[in-house]
């Protein structure tokens, strides 16, 4: 009984948060961050809630499946853009994805933390279901992945707005940009900010991710040597 | 002689449209998953399902009409998505202390770090989408 209750207050929240966020777009009102809150209130205050979570939102994990198969028809709009800079825009991919294997696992190795932890952020800046597997096959923990795939992806949809102003990037680079370092929560922002940087955005989510699946050995290979 | 407004569809069409863009995406998101199983590497199946719905579309097999309206919707919901896992990651026992200040601090540090490089690459390959 309490599931679909879990589910609809999941929902409720998310949409309370979307309304917040479309009257007073400010940063820190992001709906990720605004919904969260009580969320992660409720399960605090009820054992009963935080067991019967991960089943009673499912669904709403299922349908991650098709809104990311519904990019393909936004890179479908785009095709011929893509046909001229094709290759300029693999290169923006292969050396971000090649920075994101290496950059908060190595801040966290710089900081001491153990191990594990810098396993588990290795392949953080892709989406959280390739984050763990990937995470879990070379000695991380996917648990671990997933959070900081949350964390990752809050900081940009949340500080985002604010690099983009810093260095001026256009649309384009700003949802590229996104797309990369934050995967899914990065690319719901950057499709709140324009069609053109959603679809950047949502591009970069698909091909980061098959980057990180394919380079990451490459990553756990220089920490293991590095420790 | 001006334009005549173009009529609005009805409800019923729209809802329609709607359903039949939700169910070809789905149809896609589960092939993609029977495909991604039948691999002998790890291959997320969505991945694979966006894969062959681009090669549906390029090949005219599938309309872009026909889901343009239901992917906009679900790309506009993506971080409904992720909320159960946000508000999961707050539960996640092993990071404690200065563990957990030290796996925060690494996170927002990379973020910004992968957002630069990339954003910073973006723009010198492409600048006439910079201006």
């Amino acid at each position: 009984m309490i599931e679909p209750l879990l589910l609809a207050a999941t929902v409720g929240a998310w949409i309370g948060a979307r309304a917040l966020y479309t009257r007073v777009p400010r940063i820190y009102f992001h709906p990720v961050v605004v919904a969260g809150l009580p969320l992660t209130a409720l399960l605090a205050l009820s054992p009963v809630a935080a067991s019967s979570y991960p089943h009673a939102t499912r669904p709403l994990a299922w349908l991650l499946g098709p809104a990311v198969v519904g990019f393909a028809t936004q890179l479908f709009a785009r095709r011929e853009a893509l046909r001229r800079g094709g290759f300029r825009l693999a290169a923006v991919f292969f050396f971000a994805a090649i920075s994101s294997l290496f950059a908060a696992a190595g801040f966290a190795r710089l900081l001491g933390a153990s191990d594990a932890t810098v396993r588990s952020l290795v392949p953080a800046s892709s989406t959280s279901p390739i984050a763990a597997s990937v995470a879990e096959a070379h000695g991380g923990r996917g648990t671990v992945a997933i959070a900081a795939c949350m964390v990752i992806g809050l900081a940009g949809a949340v500080l985002g707005p604010l690099y983009a102003r810093r260095f001026r990037l256009g649309d384009d680079a700003y949802g590229a940009a996104l797309g990369i370092s934050a995967h899914g929560i990065g690319t719901g922002a950057a499709v709140d900010h324009s069609e053109a940087s959603g679809a950047s955005a949502g591009l970069a989510l698909v091909v980061q991710g098959l980057l990180v699946a394919a380079l990451a050995p490459l990553g756990y290979a220089v920490f293991s040597w590095l420790r | 002689m001006d334009a005549q407004p173009e009529a609005r569809p009805g409800l019923r069409a729209t809802a329609l449209t709607y359903l039949r863009g939700f169910a070809i995406l789905s149809a896609f998101a589960f092939l993609g998953g029977v495909v991604a199983q039948q691999l002998p590497f790890f291959f997320p199946g969505p991945l694979v399902g966006f894969l062959l719905l681009f090669a549906a579309l390029v090949s005219g097999v599938i309309k872009r009409a026909w889901v343009q309206d239901a992917s906009a919707f679900l790309a506009k919901q993506l971080g409904l998505f992720f909320l159960p896992a946000a508000v999961l990651a707050t539960r996640e026992g092993s990071l404690r202390g200065a563990e957990a200040a030290r796996f925060v601090g690494a996170c927002v540090a990379g973020q910004f770090v992968v957002f630069f490089v990339a954003g910073r690459i973006h723009r010198a390959l492409f600048p006439k989408l910079s201006r």
